[in-house]
């Protein structure tokens, strides 16, 4: 059955994996989970109510189309078995580096590591980017979690409907006429900007582009006391987590991978559309409502964590106030185009997705989660390192992913480490 | 704490005129993470409250915010 026509951000995800796979995947590590039986008898509930969850995606012309499969393709809970405590790492490694074909449904896969001789089991997803989005892909495991637990009240029953596409919703003041003078506007800053940035990058080694790669991963969680210093303290100072964790990224590439060498670097911030849109769209609504926003900065010797994590949340913000996340959600699928064409230039030097507190509970019933992780495969045309974050538990965690054509795993330890050395340095009042 | 404190407050924090208990921080007061970051400074430094980031990020308008500050003065 024919549904409407990709948005132009889900076209981007789309023609991304013709070169490369993209797939999001995260990991709940849980304790007492349940039985593949009961699991597997859940999730087929869920199957039922979220379309997003039966399709595939068709080319239509330029543009490309979902359409849903009737009968729905069923999505077996795949169960091979639990082999130690770090398996999950292996199992995410290789569903990051697998495609997942978009023509033939279903675009998502349930993976379940679990030994009844354990109290420790992972459950994992792993979606097309497309269909998902980490507020939905959380729900998914909350509404999967409360099935688990018999909190029937909690656990939606009804169909949702197909999802609409985020170009639909934008606001009026974002939609015809005024979206074509606003995107005029937003031309004419973004040509001088790439005027400003080739010229600021003469003569310096160009960014090497590994021919093949694999991806990498790793993650840091920082404990609740840290997490807490480091939220007040950029309260205080006027700066937003994601400005503060993306800043820490970007100044720790540049000091391990680009031996601090003053030259201006690109920083990605995915923004969440779903509260901007109108109507708002529910994090229960399965989709992909991202934004991919783009900030250049200088770096020289004067930089520090703080100047740089007040120039990047500035820059979110005033990007914000402009509605540049609907422009740059209208753009993306010609950015990433452009960048697919010309394959000279990365998208940028480090690259955040930050999805705030999540809503997962600590506790279903007898179930417990220890942890969640979250990746999306980097492509070699994207970020050189990038990184899911989020709050859980009152404690902040960073996923990251690497390209393993250009970053050792000793590297990517390397830059982690001084990650996490600049925030608990920041943590401190009286860090510079 | 009063509404009314909270209202003056937002009004000078978002720069905004004849804000409600009503308004959606988003939809109505157009607000954005830094300036929802301010807000919560302010209010830890005015009412001496800390507003967790999930509160935060939770509350869609001002009368769910202010719920919230209030569980918080009574408890």
């Amino acid at each position: 059955m024919r549904l409407r026509l990709l948005s132009r951000m889900e076209q981007a995800w789309t023609i991304t994996d013709r070169t490369y796979p993209l797939t999001a995947v995260c990991i709940l590590r849980l304790e007492n989970g349940p039985s593949p039986v009961v699991l597997e008898s859940e999730w087929q509930k869920i199957q039922a109510i979220h379309p997003a969850l039966r399709i595939a995606i068709r080319q239509d012309g330029n543009d490309f189309r979902f359409e849903e499969q009737v009968p729905p393709p069923p999505i077996r809970v795949e169960t091979p078995g639990r082999n130690g405590d770090s398996q999950w790492e292996t199992v995410a490694r290789q569903l990051l580096n697998s495609s997942i074909d978009h023509s033939r449904a279903p675009l998502i896969r349930c993976v379940y590591l679990f030994d009844p001789e354990v109290a420790h089991s992972e459950l994992i997803l792993a979606a097309h980017h497309a269909i998902v989005d980490a507020a939905s892909i959380t729900q998914l495991f909350h509404q999967l979690l409360n099935g688990v637990a018999g909190n029937e009240k909690k656990s939606p029953r009804k169909p949702y409907p197909f999802p609409p596409g985020s170009d639909s919703l934008f606001p009026k003041k974002f939609k015809g006429l005024s979206l074509a003078y606003r995107l005029a506007g937003f031309f004419s800053r973004q040509f001088k900007e790439e005027w400003r940035y080739r010229k600021a990058m003469k003569g310096l080694p160009p960014t090497t582009i590994p021919s093949s790669s694999e991806n990498g991963t790793g993650y840091l969680t920082l404990d609740e006391a840290l997490s807490t210093a480091l939220i007040r303290e950029a309260r205080k100072r006027g700066v937003s987590l994601p400005g503060l964790l993306s800043a820490a990224l970007l100044l720790s590439v540049w000091e391990k991978k680009y031996d601090r060498i003053e030259s201006p670097h690109r920083a990605v911030i995915f923004a969440d559309l779903r509260p901007h849109l109108d109507p708002p769209v529910a994090p229960e609504v399965l989709g992909c409502y991202l934004s991919m926003l783009r900030f250049t900065t200088q770096l020289d010797q004067s930089s520090t964590l703080w100047t740089l994590a007040h120039q990047l949340s500035r820059s979110v913000y005033h990007a914000g106030k402009r509605g540049e996340r609907f422009l740059y959600a209208y753009l993306s699928k010609a950015l990433v185009q452009m960048t697919l064409r010309l394959r000279n230039q990365r998208l940028g030097t480090t690259a955040l997705s930050f999805a705030g507190p999540l809503s997962l509970e600590p506790q279903y019933g007898k179930v417990r989660i220890r942890d969640i992780h979250g990746y999306i495969t980097s492509n070699p045309l994207g970020p050189v390192f990038s990184a899911f974050g989020k709050l859980f538990n009152g404690r902040i965690g960073l996923d990251i992913q690497y390209l393993t054509g250009e970053l050792s795993p000793e590297e990517a330890r390397s830059i982690s480490g001084l990650v996490l050395e600049l925030l608990t340095q920041a943590a401190k009042t009286d860090a510079v | 704490m009063k509404m009314e404190e909270l209202l003056d407050l937002i009004e000078v924090q978002l720069g905004k005129k004849r804000v409600r208990a009503s308004d959606h921080f988003i939809n109505d007061l157009q607000a954005e993470s830094l300036d929802m970051v301010h807000l919560a400074s302010a209010i830890e430094d005015r009412f001496g409250i800390m507003v967790p980031e999930k509160i935060l990020a939770q509350a869609k308008t001002v009368q769910e915010l202010f719920d919230f500050l209030t569980t918080q003065t009574t408890a």
